[in-house]
């Protein structure tokens, strides 16, 4: 199966939201990557036929998904960002809605109801109104309604927003477990989401693809670019507003900090190489747009 | 698995319920309305209300002329006895106040040549009890002058005032007419003139204002278009529900009101004179009061379909349960209110909603070579709207992005 995004472009009024994107999706998992208002989420409505593309065409086996309609949609399971519920729906209303929604029998969907709120940890609240759940159980059944027709591909948007590590763990286990004869695309703020899961990792900035690699040869991008170094407290700071700091954190005794930096050159006498790591890309990559971020704490 | 039934249930929010309840309350008023002034102008005694049921059963029977003449001898009497006629005094003060009103010396002398006019308090009262009667027994002339009146005003066309000729001359020679007690009737005929766009429409419009709307507002659009059935399917499924929704609302209020209706004030009417029920029906249609309400009633279903169509089509044109919940109410309301000198007033929804209005006074259209009473038109119209609009909200749906 190949899903092919050949030179896309959604554009609202005066801004470009995605441009010009060409990509190749074949079975596995891909983490897309970027920060609020990259794209990533016009993308994956375009992908999932809510959004039609202002240019460029997506193809599905050398067929555009517009034109198959349903047959197509059969083979979708998609997570929105922020999606809505009813909220006097119990749990299991709403997946029997979305199963209906789907095409499933009853006989089908209440099997595969069942099967989804065990895996998902909701079976004990199936019965309870939605509006009764949690933000992290509401997350649960958006992952669960994607996954009630086995779909072939699946398309989730920040799914492991308001999930706890263990939940996100979890999450991880089960994306991993259904990579198989799929195409699973996850976008997420949270790099830990698919360090560990993705098989190719696309970054993108300004809805353009930055980078689009295999997950473990990704970090290969700003190879020799990453130090680690003790200094006090005064260089700490210096070094924090030159350089883009991965990762800091005070000595025990509180006369130094320990830094991790990403720079083309030694930021400091004993800087010591370090292995890249995904965060270290994501951060380098983005420095100038988490900069302008608004502080969400 | 349905999805007609699962967009149904969708349909019942808390405030669906909250209206529904509202409006049977409201259906109670409706039907008793009538009575209930009669009753409270009588000191909160209902002996006025059972003379007034008595001597409508005993003067039921066939219109004939001895019928007719009976029942204006009993009226003449009740003019000429001087203990029932008003001072001399009290009806000039009376002619000097309609002339401080504006009104024109013909007028006024139009207006004093009603014998009811000369009536006292007690006169009125004691002619209020066989006044229907007496208004049954006039429907002969009553209708010669519609009938005469609407031949001046299509005198330029042969083919309709042969139409009018022949409907009005049928029903003042041919019809057997038959009077009888039937207040039922006219309670239900009341409650859906005057309430049914509040009792049937106001629930329609709260019901299925979110239909479409709701989807945008909760953020579950998303989910829904990228679904398998998720577009036309999930649209058809919304119409069809909208449509069970209208069905039960009508059947909930039209049940509800003939219940009340007939239980308190007895089955007694169905075949009585639809005609001489007042004199806002001035439509030759041969129909006894009681086939006159069955019309009536299929005619409200009608128009809450159509209204529910609108409102659903709003709904996803809007894409805001707010405006389409203004728009629908406006759309209801304001014909209510503001009074239309055209027939376009007639394929209105909240006057098919309404019943009476379309079959209560005749008018005649042509078309295909033929005459053709307006009301046909207001109903066939209705049912090709409720398509489009139904086929254009599948086709908005089914297009829809998700902004």
């Amino acid at each position: 199966m190949e899903l092919s995004i050949n030179g896309v472009s959604k554009k609202y009024k005066d801004k470009l939201a995605v441009n010009a994107l060409s990509l190749e999706l074949h079975d596995g998992i891909y983490g897309l990557l970027g920060p609020n208002g990259s794209g990533k989420t016009t993308l994956m409505r375009m992908l999932t036929t809510v959004s039609n593309p202002t240019g460029g065409s997506i193809t599905l086996d050398g067929e555009d998904i517009f034109a198959l309609g349903e047959s197509y949609r059969d083979l979708l399971g998609y997570l929105p960002q922020n999606f809505g519920y009813y909220p006097n729906f119990t749990g299991r209303d709403f997946l029997m809605y979305f199963a209906a929604l789907k095409g499933m029998t009853r006989f089908q969907a209440e099997e595969r109801c069942d099967e989804l709120l065990e895996l998902t940890g909701l079976s004990h609240a199936a019965s309870k109104k939605l509006r009764t759940y949690s933000g992290g159980m509401r997350q649960r059944i958006g992952i669960a309604q994607a996954l009630l027709n086995d779909p072939k591909i699946l398309i989730l948007d920040e799914p492991t927003s308001g999930l706890d590590p263990a939940e996100r763990v979890k999450f991880r286990n089960i994306i991993s477990s259904l990579s198989d004869g799929r195409i699973i695309l996850l976008s997420t703020h949270i790099v830990s989401d698919v360090e560990y899961i993705a098989d190719r990792i696309v970054l993108m900035k300004n809805g353009s693809a930055m980078l689009n690699d295999a997950a473990d040869s990704i970090c290969s991008a700003i190879d020799g670019m990453v130090w680690e170094c003790t200094v006090s407290p005064n260089v700490s700071d210096e070094l924090a507003a030159k350089h883009v700091v991965t990762n800091l954190h005070n000595t025990h005794d509180g006369d130094g900090a320990v830094l991790r930096i990403v720079s083309e050159a030694r930021p400091v006498e004993n800087a010591t190489p370090a292995e890249p790591k995904l965060e270290d890309l994501y951060l380098y990559y983005f420095r100038k747009e988490l900069s302008d971020e608004p502080d969400k704490a | 698995m349905s999805l007609t039934k699962l967009e149904f249930r969708k349909i019942f929010t808390p405030m669906t319920f909250i209206t529904l309840a509202v409006m049977l309350v409201v259906n109670v008023y409706a039907v008793f309305q009538q009575q209930g002034a009669i009753y409270a102008e009588s000191d909160g005694k209902m002996q006025r209300l059972y003379e007034m049921r008595d001597a409508a059963i005993e003067r039921s029977g066939v219109i004939d002329d001895e019928w007719i003449a009976a029942r204006k001898a009993e009226a003449q009497v009740i003019f000429d006895d001087p203990q029932y006629r008003e001072s001399d005094e009290m009806l000039e003060q009376f002619r000097t106040a309609l002339a401080d009103e504006g009104w024109s010396p013909k007028e006024i002398e139009v207006r004093m040549s009603n014998p009811t006019m000369f009536l006292n308090t007690e006169g009125s009262l004691k002619y209020g009890v066989i006044e229907a009667a007496v208004e049954a027994a006039g429907f002969k002339e009553h209708a010669a002058a519609i009938r005469d009146r609407l031949l001046e005003a299509n005198r330029s066309d042969a083919e309709v005032c042969a139409d009018i000729s022949a409907r009005y001359d049928c029903l003042i020679n041919d019809y057997t007419a038959y009077y009888d007690y039937d207040w039922a009737y006219s309670n239900i005929q009341n409650g859906i003139e005057e309430f049914a766009p509040f009792t049937v429409g106001i629930p329609v419009l709260v019901g299925l204002a979110p239909l479409f709307a709701r989807e945008r507002n909760r953020k579950t659009d998303s989910l829904i278009l990228s679904s398998k059935r998720g577009r036309r399917s999930v649209a058809a499924a919304k119409l069809y529900a909208g449509m069970l929704y209208c069905l039960l609302v009508w059947f909930v209020m039209s049940v509800s009101t003939i219940i009340y209706a007939l239980s308190f004030f007895g089955t007694h009417g169905f075949s009585s004179i639809w005609q001489a029920s007042g004199s806002n029906i001035t439509s030759p249609y041969l129909w006894t009061f009681g086939q006159a309400v069955i019309v009536e009633l299929g005619t409200c279903l009608v128009g809450a379909l159509l209204f529910g169509f609108i409102a659903m089509l709003f709904s996803e044109l809007t894409k805001s349960m707010f405006v389409t919940v203004i728009l629908g109410a406006a759309a209801l309301i304001v014909p209510m209110i503001v009074h239309f000198k055209t027939n376009v007033c007639l394929f209105l929804p909240t006057y098919i909603i309404r019943g009476v209005p379309i079959w209560s006074e005749y008018f005649p259209a042509k078309l295909f070579g033929g005459v053709v009473p307006m009301a046909y038109l207001s109903i066939a119209v209705s049912c090709i709207l409720c398509i489009v609009f139904g086929l254009a909200a599948v086709g908005v749906f089914s297009k829809r992005q998700v902004a």
